[in-house]
Order: structure tokens, then C-alpha cells, then sequence
């Protein structure tokens, strides 16, 4: 029999199918997307990787050297404890550098982040491609920790995979093993930070990108906001003489829990207590992730 | 007499994709629908038409100039492109009437000959609200009311039918077909046959690129006489009309339905056939209950030329 | 039909209009508010003395961050917004010189950037100037330099990038790229290179025509300068250069759009 029914939007009552980890799905298919492009690719990764190449290359080197020291070469001091002084130096020079080489890959990162992750809700706000992904059983807490996933995949191998390349490369040029030794816990640490430093990017950018609806404006956006923030910070450092405004800036706080974590050569200006800059990091990101539930949740009024 | 527009070995690309290519035609002032499926190249035409972009190889005269970037061609041209966009802050009157005065009109001339086009496409209620509160069918009238404002020679239209309800549909084909009377030149676009076949019996047949036909449809029809026509017919007693059929001059094939009450003919002299199916009908008392020459139309000469 | 200076005022009336009332416009104010508010903030204080609050904000902040990004914002938009809307079929098939395009929405771009960057300057050396603390004062010689370098600045960034806009598909990655790191990293080296950068000029009209409390500003100690009056040539010439082949392209290039 044929009936009338004049409501159109109805509440859901039935039970939705598919699998908790639906939204690994939309992440893979994110990596795909942005890995189509080539030339970005190659522009973004390829100052890292030749980096990186030849600074294993100079860390290999290092410790071969200090392997081909010979007994005639130490003027008659006791051959094995000036060489285990030189491997001490070396590991310590070498960790010290690695920090270092974190540091300068962050920026890095920085471009990796901005570009992967700027159009990474825009472009679906643009497309309405969102609307299309609502209609599957994917929640709006998937949505966004695909889309996080997938620039925590760029971020994360531009600021890990270096690190643990050269570490690798200390680990065998060592004798014995002794970097391992000394300082394997390097390792889990660079991993532990290359997440944190993805982890607090990859949260802003994607939040900058749900502002927007074409991927040049939060790319925009993001670099207004990594400038902007990083400038006042150390113009109002110098005005009011006073390091601890550099605190206004991720960048920076980011780079005091680098020194901190990694263990990296002392820089003066950024001596403050590193619980403060946990504190900002953390409480930037839980901006960005409040700025990001909200926005998605408004997302289909906003089609 | 200069024809409306004349192109030779037009031929048009995007990088490795091809638009148009050789194109060779000359079409007479008039209303001309221009057809084909999805990527026929189509809207390249119609771009190379209105002087939006150049030809890759070949050249195109429309009113016996070379449109790219010509501006006697653009005072003489209103063009309505196909993409849904306006100034959507500004009313419908602002919209047209500053498209006027770049047009070459005073500012009081452009209110009132803005004012005039909108309410000749039915937006008179409409035109001082923001265009950015219209439906589909206001901004595709407002953008129609841009290009004929001026009073052009030639309307370009780019699927203007596209998206409209059947209402907005029939106002705008109306409002077509009285340019079209009082003498306005239109090229207009669709890959909705019967869209065109309201505007005009002139067609020119896109197809991957380049012209499949150009002219009357009833024309292009004869000239594809190769090709049998086909009849439908509805009857109580569809085997032994079948073989009565089979005797008729000019019957290539004859298909009898499952139900065994329909009855599918494909003739190459459909006249004499329809002549003489009524005295074949009623000798072996086969019954009709109906007839149909489905491929009349300008959908069965489409795809007789696409197959 | 209507000439290149008709149809250029015709556009640049239009556009003044609608330039104010976008999101653009409004991500522009913020990003102008930023220096100013900043000075409020530190002036507030009452620590630092109102000429190096003025200064190193006027310099590090508003001249090398925010006129270059306000000015990429707006000015990379002149033709872009066009093509991204997909309105700019209208206006090219209209009897007009195409270079009015992007001489009349450039020239209200323009107004609009030297009037937020203008304002920006002079609120920055105001709300600096309520200092109390001691110190050299804000006076003339840091504000009209100011003033000078920020509108003049935006003059020609805008018009740099609102050629990038006819020039490349992606203008405001391409002024991205050229802003901060180009000019970011060539401004900074030693030597002649500096002569290659918009920021170095400005630094030359501030340095040469601003008092001495400009000169304690990070960058300005080790910095060549121009004379006032060859910085401001040149700079010009960058515009018109900008400009002149921006127009030539628009005439001659075609904007595709896809439906």
C-alpha cells in the first residue's frame, strides 16, 4: 500500500556496519593521493635525503678515522685509552650532531607539513568530497584521524627516518657496536620526538586547513602563523629582554624539548624549565584539535 | 553575404588532450544547436567562438573576424558560459548593468537596459537582491540576461538548459526562440537531443572531437538511407503478422517479442512499409493496438552516426 | 567601446567596492592589526622606550613579515580571484584592452593595501609612542620612514605578485616561495645580492631618510644602503616593469576554465 512520509530528515535508528579501523582506509588513499605528485616529492625530500646521505657518510668517516689511529701515531701515551677517549669524543660529537641534524630538518618538516597537510580539508570542503565520506560509515573522529595519520606519515619519516639512518650508520661504524651501547637510547628518543614534533604540526596545519576552503590560503595561513608567531616572539625576547617570550612560539618550544630530549649541545637563549614548553606544546594542540572538532562538526551546514 | 561563421582546419588541444581537431564548416546566421555527448569538445567550440581561447592549428572567422581578443567581435557577441558563476555580492541589476557599461554604455543606459534584459528573462522581481540568494534557474537566467543585454548579433550560449527544472527549461527556450525571431544569431550547446530539437532543426554533430553532421536534421537523417528504420508495433497476433511481413519490399530483420504481442521491424523504405502494413495487418488479422518509428528523432540519428 | 583608461577606471571603481567585503580583506586586517596591537601590548609595559618599540617591530614585524604577506594576499588576487571564481569569462568577453583587467582591480588592490598597511604603520608608531619609558622619543624620523617603506613596500609587492598571478598557475605558492625564501634568504647575505630584494631597498629608505634609532635593529648594523632617492627609483621601475609585462601576458594568454 502506498503511503506518504513528509519527514525528511529522519533520526537514525538502525546500527551502522564496517570495521572500527574504517578510517584506515581514507589514509591510505590520502598517502596514494599525495605521493601521485612527483615533483613536489622530489622538491620536498630530496634536500633531506642527500642531507642525510652525507651526513652518514660524515659520521661513518669520523669513526674510521678514529679506527686507523695508530700506536705510532700517539707519540708514546697508552694507545688503548687515548683510543677509547677518541671513540668517547666521537659518540658525544656524533649524538651532539644528530641533535643538531633534528633541528635542521625540522624546517623541513615544517614544508612537508604545510604542503602535504594544507589542502588536506580544504580541498574536501571545496569538493564536498566530506559529504561523500559521511555517507559511509565513517565517523567524524575517523575522519580526522585519517586525515591526521596521513600527515603524521610525511612529517614523521621527514623528521625520524634521518635520524635513525645516521644512528644506524654510528651503530655499525662504531667499534662493537659501542654507539648502540653508549647511546642507543637515542634511538627510541628520536623516534619519540620526530612523533611529538609531527604530532604538534601535522594538529595546527590540519586545523589552519579546516579554516579554508582553497589549499593556497592555509598555506598561506600556516606560514602567517609559523612567521608571525616566531617574529614576536623574538622581537618582544629583544625589546623586553627577556628569553622566555620565545616561549610564544611552537617553533621554539619545540626546539628547547629537542635540546631536552636529544640531549643536543646547550643554546642559550632557550633555558627555560622544559615543563613550560610541554605545557605550550600541549596546549597547542589542544587548541588545534578543539578548532578541528568543531569545524568538522559544523561541516555540512558549512558544504 | 559573410556567413555567421566560417572555421578551416580548426583544431584545437590541452596538452595531450585533444579538444577539437579539423574542423572545416561554415554555418549560416540562424539558431544552431550544437550536440554531442560529454567531451564531444563542445564547450571548445563554443570557447573558440566567443574569442576565449585561440585555435591550436587551423583559423576561425565568426562575422568575418577572428574572435580571440577582439573587441569589435566582443561588442558584437554576448557570450553565457557554462560554469555557475557570478559576483555574488552584487544584485542581479549591478551585475548586468556593470557588464554594460564595460560594454561601452553610459551609466544610466546600463541601469536601464539591465533592468530590461533581467525582466525579459523573467528576474524582473528578482534583480535588486544579491545574486549570491538566487536558485540554479535565476543565475542561469541572469547570465543569459548578461549576454543578450547589449543586444548581440550572435547569443553563444553553453548548455544553457543544463540543470533547470522543466519550467525554467521551457521559459528559457521560449525566450530563445523570440531572440531568434527577432533576428539574433544563436549557437547554443547540449547533449540533451531533445532540448535542441525544441530550439532548432539545425544541428552540427560533435562527436570525440570533430563534426559528425551539420544541417537539418531531416537532412542528415536521409542521407544515412544505409541505415534501415526501425518500427515498433504493439498487436495481438504478432507470428502471423511476422510472416506475413516477411514478403514486403524493403524488410531487413523482424523481431518478435517474448510476450509474443510485440513486434520489432527494421525496413530501408519506411513509406512504403507504413503504406502498406494496414492491408497486411488485416489480411492475416493481426490486430494492432499501436505503432512507433522510434529512431525519427534526432536521438536515433545521434546514434546511428556515433555507432 | 570603451578605451584602456575608461574601462581601467570602470573595473577599479567596481572592485574598490567589493575589495573591502571579502575574506581576504578581512584575513588582510588581521594580519595589519597584528603589528600595531603588538606595540599597544609592549608600550603597555612601560620597559622599553618608544622609539625601539616603533623600530624593531616597525622593521622585524610590519616591513619584512606583514606588508610582504598583506601585499601577496591582495595583490596575487588581482587576477587570480577572477579565475578561481570563473567570473573573469565576463570580463574577457567584453570590448575592453584586457590589461584593464588587471590594471583597474590591481590599482584598487592597491588602494586597499597602502590604506591597511598605511594605517598599520602609523598606529604602530602611535600606540609605540605611549611608552613611558625613557628613551629616544618616536618622532618624524621613524614614522614617515615608516610610513614611506610600508606603502611603498606594498605598492610594489602587491604589483610583483599580481603579475604572478598572470603569469603562473599558482601565484600565491610561487609569492610564498619568492617572499620568504628568496628575498628571506638573499636580504640577509652579504654583499651585492641584497640589491636583488625588494626588502633591501626598504631597508635603504628607512636606514638613509629614518633617525639613528633605526640603526640599532638587528640587520641594519652590517647592512649597505642605497640612497632614499635611488631606492625609490628603482623600486618603481620593479612596479612598472611588474605591471608592463604582466599586461603584455594578459593580452596575449589564454585563461582555461573548466566547467
Amino acid at each position: 500500500m502506498a503511503r506518504t512520509d513528509t519527514q525528511v530528515y529522519r533520526p537514525f535508528r538502525g546500527t551502522i556496519g564496517g570495521s572500527r579501523f574504517g578510517f584506515m582506509a581514507l589514509a591510505r588513499a590520502g598517502i596514494a593521493a599525495a605521493t601521485k605528485r612527483k615533483l613536489p616529492l622530489v622538491i620536498l625530500y630530496g634536500p633531506p635525503a642527500i642531507a642525510t646521505i652525507i651526513f652518514s657518510f660524515v659520521v661513518y668517516a669520523r669513526f674510521s678515522l678514529e679506527a686507523g689511529v695508530t700506536p705510532e701515531a700517539l707519540g708514546g701515551r697508552s694507545p688503548a685509552s687515548v683510543i677509547a677517549a677518541g671513540f668517547a669524543k666521537t659518540i658525544i660529537q656524533v649524538r651532539e650532531q644528530i641533535a643538531l641534524f633534528h633541528l635542521a630538518m625540522s624546517l623541513f618538516t615544517l614544508l612537508v607539513i604545510a604542503w602535504f597537510g594544507a589542502g588536506l580539508i580544504a580541498d574536501d570542503r571545496r569538493l564536498g568530497a566530506h559529504l561523500l565520506y559521511f555517507a559511509r560509515p565513517l565517523s567524524r573522529g575517523g575522519y580526522l584521524a585519517a586525515k591526521f595519520l596521513v600527515l603524521f606519515f610525511f612529517g614523521g619519516i621527514t623528521v625520524v627516518a634521518p635520524g635513525l639512518v645516521i644512528c644506524i650508520v654510528a651503530a655499525f661504524a662504531s667499534p662493537d657496536f659501542a654507539f648502540l651501547r653508549d647511546e642507543g637510547s637515542l634511538i627510541p628518543r628520536s623516534i619519540l620526538f620526530g612523533a611529538l614534533w609531527a604530532g604538534a604540526w601535522g594538529s595546527v596545519m590540519l586545523a589552519i586547513s579546516s579554516l579554508f576552503v582553497r589549499k593556497t590560503f592555509a598555506l598561506v595561513a600556516s606560514f602567517a602563523f609559523f612567521m608571525i608567531t616566531t617574529v614576536v616572539s623574538v622581537v618582544l625576547a629583544n625589546l623586553q629582554d627577556d628569553n622566555r617570550f620565545l616561549m610564544l612560539s611552537l617553533q621554539w618550544n619545540l626546539q628547547r624539548i629537542a635540546g631536552w630530549m636529544l640531549d643536543g649541545p646547550p643554546m642559550e637563549n632557550l633555558q627555560w624549565d622544559v615543563r613550560w614548553s610541554f605545557a605550550v606544546v600541549s596546549g597547542v594542540t589542544a587548541a588545534a584539535w578543539g578548532i578541528l572538532c568543531a569545524r568538522v562538526r559544523r561541516f555540512e551546514a558549512s558544504s | 553575404m559573410t556567413p555567421l561563421l566560417a572555421a578551416r582546419d580548426l583544431a584545437r588541444w590541452y596538452g595531450p588532450v585533444v579538444g577539437l581537431v579539423d574542423v572545416s564548416l561554415e554555418l549560416e546566421p540562424g539558431v544552431i544547436g550544437l550536440l554531442g555527448p560529454n567531451g564531444a569538445g563542445k564547450s571548445t567550440f563554443l570557447k573558440l567562438v566567443a574569442g576565449e581561447i585561440r585555435p591550436s592549428r587551423g583559423a576561425i572567422e565568426v562575422l568575418g573576424r577572428n574572435p580571440f581578443g577582439n573587441r569589435a567581435h566582443f561588442a558584437e557577441t554576448g557570450f553565457c558560459p557554462q560554469q555557475d558563476a557570478l559576483y555574488n555580492e552584487m544584485t542581479g541589476r549591478d551585475f548586468v548593468a556593470f557588464l554594460l557599461r564595460l560594454s561601452g554604455d553610459s551609466a544610466r543606459q546600463a541601469r536601464e537596459r539591465a533592468a530590461a534584459a533581467l525582466e525579459r528573462v523573467g528576474l524582473a522581481d528578482a534583480m535588486h537582491r544579491p545574486t549570491r540568494g538566487y536558485s540554479r534557474g535565476m543565475r542561469q537566467r541572469t547570465k543569459i540576461a548578461q549576454a543578450i543585454a547589449h543586444a548581440p548579433k550572435l547569443l553563444v550560449a553553453d548548455e544553457p538548459l543544463a540543470g533547470l527544472d522543466p519550467i525554467a527549461r521551457r521559459g528559457i527556450v521560449e525566450l530563445l526562440l523570440e531572440l531568434a525571431r527577432e533576428g539574433t544569431s544563436i549557437l547554443v550547446s547540449s547533449h540533451v537531443l531533445h532540448e535542441v530539437e525544441e530550439l532548432t532543426e539545425n544541428v552540427l554533430l560533435l562527436h570525440r572531437g570533430r563534426v559528425l553532421a551539420q544541417g537539418q536534421v531531416r537532412e542528415i537523417r536521409a542521407l544515412l538511407s544505409r541505415h534501415p528504420r526501425k518500427v515498433e508495433i504493439r498487436v495481438r497476433d504478432a507470428r502471423s503478422l511476422a510472416r506475413a511481413l516477411l514478403d514486403l519490399p524493403g524488410v531487413a530483420s523482424l523481431r518478435i517479442g517474448a510476450d509474443g504481442a510485440s513486434l520489432g521491424v527494421e525496413t530501408h523504405d519506411l513509406e512504403g512499409f507504413l503504406a502498406a502494413l494496414p492491408r497486411t495487418a488485416a489480411a492475416v488479422r493481426a490486430g494492432i493496438k499501436s505503432l512507433e518509428t522510434p529512431d525519427a528523432g534526432l536521438e536515433a540519428v545521434f546514434e546511428y552516426l556515433v555507432s | 567601446m570603451p578605451g584602456l583608461a575608461r574601462s581601467t577606471w570602470l573595473l577599479f571603481r567596481t572592485q574598490l567596492s567589493r575589495v573591502w567585503w571579502s575574506r581576504r580583506a578581512l584575513a588582510c586586517m588581521a594580519l595589519a592589526a597584528a603589528t600595531p596591537a603588538l606595540a599597544w601590548l609592549v608600550a603597555a609595559f612601560d620597559e622599553t622606550p618608544g622609539a625601539e618599540i616603533a623600530t624593531h617591530l616597525g622593521w622585524m614585524l610590519l616591513l619584512q613579515v606583514i606588508v610582504p604577506l598583506v601585499a601577496l594576499v591582495s595583490g596575487s588576487a588581482v587576477v587570480t580571484e577572477e579565475i578561481e571564481d570563473r567570473t573573469i569569462s565576463y570580463l574577457f568577453s567584453r570590448p575592453i584592452p584586457r590589461a584593464s583587467v588587471l590594471l583597474g582591480r590591481w590599482l584598487a588592490a592597491l588602494l586597499f593595501v597602502s590604506t591597511l598597511l598605511g594605517t598599520a604603520a602609523l598606529l604602530t608608531a602611535f600606540f609605540a609612542s605611549r611608552s613611558a619609558a625613557r628613551g629616544a622619543p618616536v618622532d618624524a624620523g621613524i614614522v614617515v620612514p615608516l610610513l614611506e617603506a610600508a606603502v611603498l613596500g606594498g605598492a610594489v609587492y602587491s604589483a610583483v605578485f599580481a603579475a604572478a598571478g598572470v603569469f603562473f598557475r599558482h601565484p600565491m605558492i610561487v609569492g610564498l616561495g619568492y617572499a620568504f625564501a628568496i628575498e628571506g634568504f638573499l636580504a640577509n647575505l652579504p654583499g651585492r645580492n641584497q640589491a636583488l630584494t625588494v626588502q633591501y631597498y626598504l631597508r635603504s629608505i628607512v636606514g638613509t631618510t629614518g633617525s639613528e634609532s633605526w640603526h640599532e635593529v638587528e640587520g641594519f648594523e652590517l647592512s649597505r644602503f642605497e640612497s632614499a632617492g635611488s631606492a625609490v627609483v628603482t623600486l618603481a621601475v620593479v612596479l612598472v616593469v611588474f605591471l608592463a609585462a604582466a599586461s603584455w601576458r594578459i593580452t596575449r594568454r589564454e585563461f582555461v576554465l573548466s566547467a
